[in-house]
């Protein structure tokens, strides 16, 4: 079928091909990689200074409430505490003006049995002051106590401790250069074929003194054939470093929220330089 | 060094990380270029070397003297002109052997004899030309359904891994488009081929045709002045 040419063709177009696929296999033709620029990459972190979200709202103060305990309508004051019926009048404004003035709107539906209660508490008294007073053997047991929180004065929040401040980005971007300036004597990248590449991410959680309570490795990136050796040594060096690094000091107190959870801090060799 | 990242133009590594259809489509493009191009390379060489050989061949015969001796000593050729002129020759022999002579009947036997060695010669050579021209007009279709293949198991990949980045979906369309490059390089050379040869194979002919006129020409005149 095939004459002495054809099989001579066939062999020439076979050592063809295969030529041909052997350069394309060694690159011959690769697009030049992507990676390998000329000059370095380097890190730009944008921060707005004047941010929509830059400083925090204030503390809220929750007025106390002013109702006693227990209190009883039948007991009447002794005659010291006549002027007891104008009482009611600045007892009503200390209690229902400032109620809806500081309170912001989402607390609202928690707050308004309260105005009616209070409200609804002296209702009776009233009528029943210059009844009793008629009384004089019968004492008032509304304490002094309650009287005295009954006042124009200020009221104490019952919210322990100061909210912490929601951290704009300029404080944020200051909180993180903070804490990687104190992990970067720590961390040493390991070195190998490709090992620039490599980045680890760590979650931490950290107490209010500084001191890391939990970490968590969020996995590494940037593997390729040459460096999957590393992986596991640079997640150990990472996590070493934050060990070495913690407790960590002069973060504000204030911002505790911004900086109690600090996910994810990337660990290259970056850092390291 | 044997690159086998995808993010190169390896075909070794494309081919490897293929669905087996589109391996199937691959292997089979990769023979059909391969058969393209033994045809090409042989059917070359030998439209080269019996137009040269017709050539001489040709000149040779105008200038012989003694035809007996010009056909032994050509008898054993494998030019198409000397087949031609070998039917031509035997057929006037077998016509002239006898006593009598019927000079219509002679030349139009002649004429059919030489018409169907020429008929033959062209059968044989071009009968390669088909598989070229198969090649040329399948080979795009089948490398698209590669790819077809290949594109359809990519946006499976995308809606099984949830994730539509171009790290997911650029390795499968690689390897998919893989298939319509082996399939169009399969078949620009073959029909750059078919064209150029079937121009080849029709000079051919009328070179053999004129060939066989002229020889015609030479034995009709000869029947007369036998006669």
């Amino acid at each position: 079928m095939m004459d002495r040419v054809e099989k001579a063709g066939l062999g020439i177009a076979i050592a063809g091909h295969a030529v041909l696929f052997g350069l394309l296999s060694v690159g011959f033709l690769a697009t030049p990689n992507p990676a390998n620029l000329k000059q370095k990459p380097i890190e730009v972190t944008l921060t707005d200074e004047v941010a929509l979200e830059s400083t925090a709202p204030d503390p809220i103060s929750e007025p106390a409430t002013a109702l006693s305990p227990e209190p009883a309508p039948l007991d009447m004051p002794e005659p010291e505490v006549q002027p007891a019926p104008p009482q009611p009048e600045p007892l009503k404004r200390a209690e229902v003006k400032p109620a809806p003035a500081p309170r912001p709107a989402e607390k609202k539906p928690a707050e308004k049995p309260r105005p009616e209660k209070a409200a609804a508490k002296p209702a009776p008294k009233a009528p029943s002051k210059p009844q009793t007073t008629a009384e004089p053997q019968r004492k008032s047991r509304l304490s002094r106590d309650m009287l005295a929180g009954l006042t124009d004065a200020p009221t104490q929040s019952r919210a322990t401790g100061t909210p912490a401040q929601k951290a704009g980005p300029a404080v944020q971007s200051a909180l993180a250069a903070e804490v990687l300036r104190q992990l970067k004597p720590h961390w040493t990248a390991p070195t190998g074929a490709d090992a620039e590449k490599l980045q680890t991410k760590l979650c931490l959680t950290v107490s209010r003194s500084g001191a890391v309570t939990n970490i968590e490795t969020q996995g590494t990136t940037g593997i390729t054939a040459s460096n999957r050796g590393l992986v596991q040594l640079h997640q150990e060096r990472a996590i070493k470093a934050v060990k070495l690094a913690s407790p960590f000091k002069n973060l504000p107190p204030q911002f505790y929220d911004t900086w109690k959870s600090m996910c994810p801090i990337g660990f290259d060799k970056r850092l390291s330089q | 060094m044997l690159n086998m990242d995808a993010a190169t133009l390896s075909p070794v590594a494309l081919f490897m990380q293929a669905d087996w259809v589109v391996k199937g489509v691959m292997l089979g493009l990769l023979l059909a270029s391969i058969w393209t191009w033994a045809i090409i390379i042989g059917f070359w060489a030998k439209l080269k070397r019996l137009s040269k050989g017709s050539d001489r061949f040709e000149r040779d015969f105008w200038k012989t003297d003694d035809i007996d001796r010009f056909h032994n000593a050509h008898v054993k050729s494998e030019l198409p002109s000397a087949k031609v002129f070998d039917a031509g020759l035997t057929e006037w022999r077998r016509s002239t052997g006898g006593n009598s002579i019927d000079r219509d009947g002679t030349r139009a036997r002649l004429a059919t004899a030489m018409g169907s060695a020429v008929a033959h010669q062209i059968d044989e050579l071009s009968d390669r030309l088909n598989i070229l021209a198969t090649v040329g007009a399948v080979a795009p279709f089948v490398g698209l359904f590669g790819t077809v293949w290949g594109i359809m198991r990519s946006f499976t990949a995308i809606a099984a891994e949830q994730n539509s980045s171009l790290a997911v979906v650029a390795p499968g369309i690689a390897e998919a488009l893989f298939a319509t490059a082996i399939g169009l390089f399969a078949a620009i050379p073959a029909v750059i081929a078919f064209n150029r040869f079937s121009h080849g194979i029709n000079r051919l002919e009328a070179r053999l045709n004129r060939f066989a006129d002229g020889f015609h020409t030479t034995l009709s005149r000869e029947l007369e002045m036998a006669g």
